[in-house]
């Protein structure tokens, strides 16, 4: 096999136990002890420090579990905006270095450093290089993987992780693959693994050399996805972002329900945030769709395609609301919604009709307080349903006095 | 706590220092700072600080918003 199609060197930057890293970093006195970091409601933990996975703690867990397997352990509410800031700044720093990088996720970033690595030699300096700044300047540590292809590069930014840097250059490229199982690449799950296995498919050679035919009849058009797995080496730049296909908003429910005013209530809140986020980048779009995610953890997803654009929240509302109705009467509890709307473009359109006007300079006035004053300032009074929903009587506000000092109880 | 107190920054190509702060009547120079992140609320910055003074680590917040200096509370939760 040549190499020529192995010009490329490529870092996969992961941050270790990255949510668990940042507040260790902040309260150094959690340092060498089990945490975890747990979200506030579903009590789950979303990632456990070293010294917490020592004792079997993973994530996705449940934290009473956790519990039941560390005495000791310390338990830390996640915090989103300090961890989006601090990846902003490991962000910063590596555009000191070049800006052939895409982030794949909060802690993950895939970086083309080809035209700053002459070989691989140098690449491993400047891996080092980077790890040291990263532990200096933002206090937290990141293991890497280097390689010509993308998917190789993720799985040996695996192999040494804490604080680890592994190398599979394209002299070794080939015979590295024989080793490396095809289902320890990113994209192939468990179902692919099985169906891989069938037509003798276990590494990552076999994969590269399986005939596209036989894929083909498998996994049909995703076969040449699966094929381009292994050589993939394709980097966008930092600023070269891939327009969005589609806008989502999903969330929890803190706890599971088949109450319809507080589904209603949670869509209105979902839609505010996909439609700010429309209205933001002068997007519309033409297809809408709701899914829901039950208490069994089974899936259902409903979608409508509109004849003209929409960005306005009330319609998106309305739209969401028939399609909520297509799950009715709900045989079992919902665990999560998630409304996305896709076939995005920009907006071209005026809206004529007075009332539509109307509605919109009302939005836009919306808009501008939640963006001087922070999200959901102004709000629709259904989402504070939702909001109350889960959480403790007293945080829920159904008293209001009169004006002759008699108190009510809110009730709908 | 989340205390408003007296603080002494440099501002250093657009980085914000803090040098040192007076709290519970005594000031205390910062030896280092451990970890730094921001929080936007609408047009309103929040800039935290984990800081290590005489040994001891403190959590600062400044906002933006009226350009005060805060000793934060604490949120680890120990169960």
């Amino acid at each position: 096999m040549n190499n020529n199609s192995l010009s490329k060197i490529l870092f996969h930057i992961d941050m270790d136990a990255y949510f668990a890293a940042c507040e260790i970093a902040s309260r150094p006195y959690l340092k060498g002890k089990p945490l975890v970091v747990t979200n506030h409601y579903r009590h789950i933990v979303l990632t456990a420090s070293y010294e917490a996975r020592a004792f079997g703690i993973k994530t996705g867990m449940p934290l009473y579990r956790a519990q039941q397997l560390c005495k000791t352990l310390k338990i830390v509410f996640a915090d989103p905006d300090k961890y989006i800031s601090t990846t902003g700044s490991i962000h910063e720093l590596l555009l000191t270095i070049t800006d052939r990088f895409e982030p794949l996720s909060i802690d993950e970033v895939i970086m083309d450093v080809t035209q700053v690595s002459s070989n691989y030699c140098d690449a491993a300096k400047l891996a080092y290089k980077i790890k040291f700044e990263v532990k200096k300047q933002i206090g937290v540590t990141c293991s890497i993987g280097i390689s010509p292809s993308r998917s190789i590069s993720k799985y040996a930014s695996g192999v040494n992780k804490p604080d680890g840097l592994h190398v599979i250059s394209k002299n070794n490229f080939w015979n590295e693959l024989k080793n490396i199982p095809a289902s320890e690449i990113a994209g192939i799950g468990s179902s692919t693994k099985l169906l891989l296995k069938s037509v003798g498919v276990y590494t990552c050679i076999d994969l590269h050399k399986c005939r596209i035919e036989i894929l083909l009849k498998l996994f049909g058009q995703n076969a040449f996805h699966l094929k381009s797995l292994i050589l993939n080496d394709a980097v966008k730049t930092f600023y070269d972002r891939e327009a969005a296909k589609s806008i989502s908003s999903s969330h929890t429910l803190i706890k599971d329900t088949d109450n319809i005013e507080i589904l209603t209530s949670f869509l209105e809140f979902l839609v505010w945030k996909v439609s700010d986020k429309l209205k933001m980048e002068g997007l519309t779009a033409t297809e809408v769709s709701l899914s829901i995610r039950y208490e069994d953890f089974t899936h259902s997803n409903h979608s409508t395609t509109l004849k003209e654009p929409v960005n306005s929240t009330s319609m998106l509302y309305n739209i969401g609301k028939a399609i909520l109705s297509f799950y009715l009467p709900l045989k079992k509890k919902v665990r999560l919604l998630c409304f996305r709307v896709k076939c995005i473009e920009p907006r071209y359109k005026q809206l004529t009709f007075l009332n539509m006007q109307k509605s919109s300079r009302f939005e836009v006035a919306c808009q501008k307080i939640n963006r001087k004053y922070g999200n959901f300032t102004v709000k629709p009074a259904m989402v504070m349903l939702f909001e109350a929903f889960g959480k403790p009587e007293k945080v829920i506000p159904p008293v209001f006095t009169d004006i002759y000092g008699k108190t009510y109880r809110a009730t709908r | 706590m989340n205390q408003c107190i007296t603080a002494s920054v440099t501002f250093k190509k657009g980085e914000l220092i803090p040098n040192w702060f007076t709290y519970a009547g005594e000031q205390h120079k910062i030896d280092r700072i451990l970890f730094r992140w921001k929080k936007k609320e609408g047009h309103e910055t929040i800039f935290y600080f984990a800081v290590e003074a005489d040994s001891t680590p403190y959590s600062l917040s400044f906002s933006t918003r009226n350009m005060s200096w805060y000793i934060e509370q604490e949120e680890a939760c120990e169960q």
